[in-house]
Formats: structure tokens, sequence, C-alpha cells
């Protein structure tokens, strides 16, 4: 506890500039993360959409530098607070960890420790405050409470194979909530959870931001949940940020034609498509060197242009950029009308 | 409690198993050549005393008869006469069996000490140099037999360098305590390589578990991460194997004790066997059996305190 | 190395790509080396089991009382002992039945153990409930309790050595098997196959046999090892091959007696036996990872 939450809200808490992370092996590269730009503000949900596999849990990884040992920050800085991050010691990072920044991860199955009570998950956090005991397990029931869980006294005795998904995924958010972190990371919350539960966890997430004053950076392939949850989005695509808007903005003036593909693929209220037909072709490997724009060979508009040079991101509308050679509306419109909608099949593999 | 009541239920599951073993011990004995009245006489024997001792011992009573009678004295604590020793065997075997004993202690102190840091070193440090070299040397206690690598410590330790002594185990608790180092050290070597590589997979398996980055994510330090998190799950599989490998250990102590010259119960069994003295080999056995249902009682227990998935009171798959 | 990266989630189809990859352009030594040269020694170590003469030109048991514990030289490359028998010679010659003794004391556990092991998993009930008290039974002697109390019973040789090691050595092949169609049994693939009323036989043979016999097969491997020790250990003891025949265990029991004026007579056999343990020791593991990384 010992940074102090500016007064004005909406200032900056993250920003993460020209971020590249290789997964660097003797005989290969892979080039998970490239030059990815965005900025959390306080108080905000921001959105990190694409597929599985296009890079964005590794980014997130990567902004408390949780990264397998092949993993390197190759450039690019993530300033927290006015910290580089990626300049830190391995202790100043540990000390972000948890207090500053916490994280939740995909599977609530697999993501808390299997051998020990829920009560010393809570402890291990805690205890770096100073608390006793006794403190400490008012504090973790109150956590507990916070999220939502029934008989708080019980849980914290159980283990967690003693409780349901939904219930650890609870747990899972109000352990990482210990600390009383400014930034919760929340790397595909929902994903692994049933449909009910999937609602209940982003109230909950959305409730919590308020109540706590806090910002999340949202991992998801799922642009239902993004609608429900986020103030700014940002599309990844092979690595890459391909369009980045405010949510209302990027949901309703889609520019780039992998988010119209996106967007196309989630059931609307008023569809008469009888059928989805998805973008052939697969996401683009990462382990080879991309000529082009990455999306170029699944992209109906592709032209010579996009096969051959990276598009930069340019600015369609204010705080709406796009990486797109052919972003503008009636440009596309002049090319021959594709014959198909262009739909990604929901949710990722 | 419900840890109690556990127990106690692998007790009386322990004890039908101790039961069939304690009848195929006695029928295994029935089936050696020659009788405990052909051991007693030797070389000279005289068909009319023979068979006078025969009737004395009670080998011509039914099998049954012998069988009850065998237990009743078991449950007395009486284990008979030992043929070469001509001293009780329960005595003996109790007076050999410290030895063993302490020789096993020995061996797993030293298994863990060494296994544990290194089989982590190299499943943390996976691909890189530590892992290959200690792979390297786990291959190696593997592909060495023991008796082999006693007689090599012995040569280069005992007569070479004169450090330890060559064969018995001393007068004082020092020098047992000394002469016991490189037996259970050759005891230990091949459960080393063993434990190593199974904690390494282990640890290989574990150290990129999302808990595991869960963990990091809370901010803790590595030192909480590799014990509470890395160690404390990779260990699991690894008490199994521990207990496996601790009854591996009893059977490499026949052939170590040997080798040194321990006076322990596993030398006693060869000696028992090769001179036909059948009332130790039957006590040997026992004494085998029960030390060995015993490792598997701890090790059951402590895999529940261990491992909480683990329900208390189902039969182990 | 490609295990690190596909850990992280975000990495999934790249690396899909490169298992593929590796599976089929990259020759056999670079995908597992281990396997290779394991291979490389279990085949040389055949070599010489099928044709000791081409190696020594030497009796195996052509005592020589002039030449009594000599220290090795190139006549003798690994000495003499006591009865002036040519020591590499004897290793040589011992090449065959210690191998024998291997291959015969492990495949039978295996071939039964195994069949056992699925046919427990798979019917379940009171037969496997029974299979698994007697399992008990045999799991509570330590091995080399067993084989011993055995042996004594049957009597010294090479045959009754053999029948002592599959007493031994079938339960971790039944308990592994069995583990491992429980969980095959759950699986899609058998409901899949059940619900498409195939026999239980097919089911056992065609559909869950295939899939649970690899670890069986990886701890075959070094299950041989396992049974040469053994057998050596026993010999060593006095226990198994009785005296002139050359075989390692007895070879370097031997020695015992000389430890401090010719330790050549213990030493040398005894590489000779780690080098043809680390054969199979490395096949196990070559074995583990191609037959482990398919699934």
């Amino acid at each position: 506890m010992t940074y102090q939450t500016p007064a004005q809200s909406g200032g900056t808490l993250l920003e993460v500039k020209d971020l590249s992370m290789f997964y660097l092996t003797k005989s290969s590269c892979v080039r998970a993360v490239n030059e990815v730009t965005f900025t959390v503000r306080e108080g905000e949900t921001f959105g990190l959409v694409g597929e599985s596999g296009c890079g964005k849990s590794t980014a997130v990884r990567s902004l408390i530098r949780l990264l397998p040992e092949a993993g390197k920050i190759v450039s690019g800085t993530i300033t927290y607070k006015g910290q580089d991050v990626t300049a830190m010691s391995e202790r100043e990072v540990r000390r972000l960890r948890g207090r500053e920044i916490g994280m939740i991860f995909q599977d609530p199955m697999t993501s808390l420790n299997p051998v020990t009570k829920v009560s010393k998950q809570f402890y291990e956090s805690l205890k770096a405050e100073g608390l006793s005991r006794r403190e400490m397990r008012e504090r973790a029931i109150e956590l507990l409470r916070l999220v939502d869980i029934p008989e708080p006294e019980q849980r914290l005795d159980n283990y967690v194979h003693e409780m349901s998904g939904g219930m650890r995924q609870r747990v899972m958010i109000a352990i990482a909530l210990a600390s009383r972190p400014k930034l919760l990371l929340a790397d595909e919350p929902t994903t692994a959870l049933d449909v009910t539960i999937q609602d209940q966890i982003i109230a909950l997430l959305n409730s919590l931001r308020a109540k706590l004053g806090m910002s999340v950076l949202l991992v998801t392939h799922d642009l239902g949940v993004v609608n429900e949850m986020c103030d700014h989005v940002a599309v990844m695509y092979a690595g890459r940020i391909v369009e980045t808007a405010d949510t209302h903005g990027l949901l309703h003036d889609s520019r780039h034609p992998y988010t119209c593909g996106l967007i196309n693929s989630l059931p609307a209220e008023h569809d008469t498509r009888t059928r989805l037909e998805p973008i052939h072709g697969a996401p683009p490997n990462l382990a080879q060197e991309i000529v082009g724009c990455p999306f170029a060979p699944r992209c109906p508009y592709a032209t010579d242009v996009c096969r051959s040079v990276l598009p930069e991101m340019s600015e369609v509308a204010p705080g709406h950029q796009v990486r797109c050679h052919h972003a503008d509306p009636t440009d596309r419109a002049r090319m021959t009308e594709p014959t198909s909608s262009v739909t990604l099949q929901g949710g990722a593999a | 409690m419900e840890t109690l009541r556990y127990v106690l239920k692998r007790v009386l599951q322990m004890i039908p198993v101790l039961i069939v073993s304690a009848i195929a011990i006695f029928l295994l004995m029935r089936l050696l050549p020659g009788d405990a009245a052909l051991a007693t006489l030797g070389d000279k024997i005289d068909p009319e005393v023979y068979a006078a001792l025969r009737e004395e011992m009670g080998l011509n009573q039914s099998l049954w008869t012998q069988f009850t009678v065998w237990v009743f004295a078991l449950a007395r604590g009486d284990l008979g006469t030992s043929v070469i020793y001509k001293i009780p065997v329960a005595g003996l075997v109790a007076s050999r069996m410290q030895v063993t004993v302490l020789l096993a202690v020995v061996a797993v102190v030293m298994t863990v000490v060494i296994a544990l840091p290194l089989g982590y070193l190299a499943g943390a440090k996976k691909g890189k140099l530590p892992d290959v070299v200690v792979r390297l040397l786990a291959l190696l206690g593997l592909a060495a037999p023991s008796f082999w690598v006693g007689l090599m410590l012995l040569i280069v330790f005992g007569v070479r360098l004169a450090i330890f002594p060559t064969s018995g185990w001393g007068k004082t608790m020092g020098e047992h305590f000394w002469s016991l180092i490189l037996p259970g050290f050759t005891l230990a070597f091949a459960s080393i390589a063993v434990i190593v590589r199974n904690v390494r997979s282990n640890v290989v398996e574990v150290r990129n578990a999302d808990y595991v980055s869960f963990g990091r994510s809370k901010g803790l330090s590595a030192w909480a991460i590799s014990t509470g998190y890395i160690l404390r799950n990779a260990l699991i599989p690894t008490t199994t194997l521990l207990s496996m490998r601790i009854i591996g250990m009893l059977s490499g102590s026949v052939v170590i004790e040997n080798i040194f010259g321990l006076p322990g119960i596993g030398s006693l069994l060869v000696q028992a066997v090769t001179g036909r003295d059948y009332a130790v080999v039957q006590a040997c056995v026992l004494v085998f059996v029960i030390i060995t249902l015993v490792v598997n009682l701890l090790t059951d227990i402590l895999y529940t305190t261990l491992d909480h998935r683990i329900k208390l009171g189902g039969n182990e798959a | 190395m490609s295990a690190d990266a596909s850990t992280a989630p975000g990495l999934k189809m790249p690396e899909k790509g490169k298992a593929k990859a590796k599976g089929k352009g990259v020759p056999i030594w670079r995908r597992s080396p281990s396997l290779v040269i394991g291979a490389v020694i279990v085949l040389a170590t055949c070599v010489v089991a099928a044709f000791p003469s081409l190696f020594t030109s030497q009796d195996p048991l052509a005592l020589n009382p002039k030449e009594m514990l000599l220290p090795p030289s190139p006549q003798h490359l690994f000495g003499t002992d006591n009865f002036g028998y040519d020591v590499f010679t004897r290793v040589i010659y011992a090449t065959r039945l210690d191998l024998l003794i291997g291959v015969a004391s492990a495949g039978m556990p295996f071939l039964v153990g195994s069949a056992l092991g699925l046919v427990c998993g798979y019917y379940g009930g009171k037969f496997d409930a029974f299979m698994m008290r007697v399992l008990d039974v045999f799991m509570a002697f330590p091995f080399m309790v067993l084989a011993i109390a055995i042996v004594a019973i049957l009597g010294n040789g090479v045959t009754n050595l053999i029948i002592a090691m599959w007493v031994v050595s079938w339960p971790p092949y039944t308990r592994l098997v069995r583990a491992e169609v429980l969980i095959a049994k759950g699986s899609e693939y058998v409901q899949a196959a059940r619900t498409l009323g195939y026999s239980d036989l097919k089911i056992m043979f065609r559909h869950i046999l295939p899939n649970v016999i690899s670890s069986s097969i990886v701890y075959l491997a070094s299950d041989i090892v396992m049974c040469i020790m053994s057998a050596a250990t026993l010999s060593f003891l006095g226990l198994g091959v009785p005296s002139p025949t050359p075989e390692w265990g007895a070879i370097i029991s031997g020695g015992k007696g000389f430890i401090s004026t010719a330790w050549w007579i213990s030493a040398l056999p005894g590489l000779v036996m780690v080098v043809v343990g680390l054969g199979f020791s490395l096949l196990g593991d070559g074995l583990n990872d191609l037959l482990r990384t398919r699934d």
C-alpha cells in the first residue's frame, strides 16, 4: 500500500508502448507479441480481443513479466504509474504483482494450488501486510463475502477440489483482490465456465470494479463479454493490434475486416442468416516471418499491397485506430462485393 | 477423527494380507527340499535318529496341525530355534533387525537429501546444463548393479583410502553410524537415480501449471513458489515411489549386508537359506513382510495428509 | 523445448504446426538421440551374445594355473582371476546367458501381467477385487526376499532363476495396465465403441490395448535391466547360476575375496553391466519420448 491513487479519475494507469515479446529458442523465434501499444485508464475496463493463439494472453502475462523461460521482451515499454516495468528488478516486479496488479486466470479448475487450504492461499498474499492470523482470517472472510460466496467461514477451511468451477473462479478473484490491486488482469475469466455462471462472473467483475475503483484489463475472444464489460477495446491478430477504439465505436463502426468477422459471428437479435460461413484458413504461424498484412490470406478485400506491405495504424475517428490498407468503407465499397459475408466461427478453438 | 478411522481401517485391511502371507510362508517352507530334521542332523544321517527327530519336531503330523502349532507359537513370540546358532530365533532376529532398520534409515535419509535438490534443480533448469548432468548421473545410477557399486566403494574408500571399515559394524553407536555410511550410500544409489528422475519430471510438469502462474501473479517469493507450489505438488507422486523404493531397499539390504559384512536380517536370511536353517528363513521372511506392510501403511497415511483430493477410506486404485 | 512455449495459451496454433513437422520430417536421431544410442548399445550386446567367439579367441572355461590374478594387459584385457580364467573372455561368453535371462525373465510377466491388468481393469468386479488382494500379498514380499525364497525351494540353476523372476516381476505390469485401462474405460472412444455395440474382446484388444500398452512397453525396457541385475545379484549371492558357468554376477562375486589385491576381477565386468544397463535405460527413455508424444 505504498502507492496512492491520484484523485482525478481517468488518468493513465498503465501504458504499453511498442511492446514486442518473442519466444526464443535455439532453433526458432515465435513472434507472439508485436509492437503492441495500448493504454489502460484508471477505473476503466479495457478489453484485449482475439482468437486463441493471437498473442493476447502472452501480452497480458508479460505486463507483470510472468513468462516462461523462452519468452523474452525484446522491445517496448510497459509504464505502470510512471515506472517502467521492463526495467524493474525481479524484486520490484514481485512487489508490483498482487499488490498493484492482480491477475486471474482462465481455468478455475487448475489455477488454484490443490494441496493447500483456501485460507492459506489468502494468507500468502496478506502476510506481506503484517496482519495477525486473526486479522488475516477476518480479511479473507470479508473478501469471500465481497465475491458473494455463501458461508465464507466454512469455505476458508476447504480445499479447492471441494468446490465447483464457478465457486473456484470467485475464490480466485477474491484471492487476487486480497491486496487491493489497482489493476486486475483477467485472462479469459469466463471462458471455462457454464453460460449461466459466466453472466454471474461478468456481473461480479463489473460491480467489483465500481466498488473498489480499480481498472480491469480483460482478455477475451468473446465480443459479447466485451460489450458487457469494456470501455475501450483493442483487437489483436497474429500478435499485433489491428484495431482499437471505445467499445461502442468498435462494435458499431468496425473498420478492420477481421473485427467485422468477429462481430458477424455474434448471434444478432434480428438475424435472418440461416448459415454462417467462416473465413477459410487459419491464423498465420507466428514462428515464420510474415510479409504484408497478417490477415491478408484470409481477407476478402486483400489486394497486392496488403500482401506485401504491413499497414500502419491510422486514425479513422477520434480514438479509433485501424491497421488496414482499406479501412475506409467507401474505398472498400468500390471493390468488388465479396460473395459472402465475412464471419468467423463463434468462439475460439 | 476421520484420519484415525482411516488408519484403523487400513490396519484392519492389513491383517488378511498378513495372514495370507504367513500361510504362504509356511507352505513355502514345507516345499523346501529336505526338512528341518535333516538340516539339524547335517551329514551324519542315522535313519533311526532321523525318524525320532522328525517325530519330536512334529513333522509327522498333518500340515494343518503343524500350521496351528506354528501359529500358536508365533502368537507367544516363539519362532523356533536356529539350527546354526542354537539359540531362539526370536532373539536372533530381533538383535539383527536394528542393523537393517538403521541401514534403511540411513539410506532413506541419503536418498531424500541428495535426490530432492538434484531433481528440483534438473526440473527447474530443464534442458540446461545442470539438467543434462543430473540426468546423465541418474541414468548411470540406474544402470549400475548395486552389489557392484558396493564393491567399488569398498575398494576405493575401504581398501585404498581406508576411510571406512571394510566389514562389520563396530561396537559403539559412533562406529555403527560410521560403518553404515558406505552401505547406506550403496543402498541409496539406485533409489537416488529413480527419485531424481521422478522429481525432475514432476517438477517439469508442475512448474508451468496454472496455479504456479497464479501464485507468481500474487507476488510470492521464488522460495515460496518453489517450495509451497512446485515441490509441494511435485512430491505427491514421489511419496508413493519413495515408499516403493524403501521396500526395494529391503531387497537391496540382503545383498549390501552381505558385501559389507553387516549383521542384519538380510545377511541372516542368505545364511539361513544356504544353511537350511528353516526356522530362521521363515522368521526373516515374515519380518520383511511385516516391515513392508508397515511402510505401505505409513505411506498411505502420509499420502492422504499431503493430498486431500484422495478420499479418506477409499480403496487405493 | 517446445513444451515451454506451448504452455502459453497464446501460442497454440503455431506450436501445433511445429509438433506436426517434428513428427514427420525430423530424422529419428534428432527426435530422440537416447533411443538411437540405447538401440545401438542393445544391438551391439545382442551381437556379442550371438557371436561371442568373434570378440575373443580364448576359452571361457580354460583353467590356466600359470596365469593367476594377472592385472589387465593386452593379452588379458580384464586380467585373470584366481583360477587363471581370462575375465574378459568370461564376460563376453556370459553376455548370451545374462541377456537370455533378462529377456526370458521379463517377457513372460510382461505378457501375463499386462493381460491380467487388462482383464481386471476392464471387467472389474469380484475377479478384479480378488486379483488385487493377490497382488497385495505379492507386493508384501520384498522382491529379492521372495526371489531368494523361491530359489531356495527350487534350487540353483538358470531355469529356476527365471521362474523366480517370473513370480516376482508380474505385479507392476498388472498394476500399470489396470490403472491405464480404468482411465481409458471412461474415455470417449471407448464409450463410442460401446455405443456401437462392439464385443468386449474387440473393445479390449482393438481399442483399449493399443492405448494402454505403451507404458507397459516402456516399463519392459527397464524391467529387462532389472531382471538382469536381480539375476546377477542372486548369482552374486551364490543362489543363481552355478559356479563354473560364466555369468556376470558370478564373475563379480568371484572377485569379492580379492578386492585388495585384484580389483579388476570385480570392477571391469561391472563396467560392462553398467554399459548394457545404460543401453536398455536409454532405449526405455527413448521409447517413452516417442510413444508418449503421440497423444
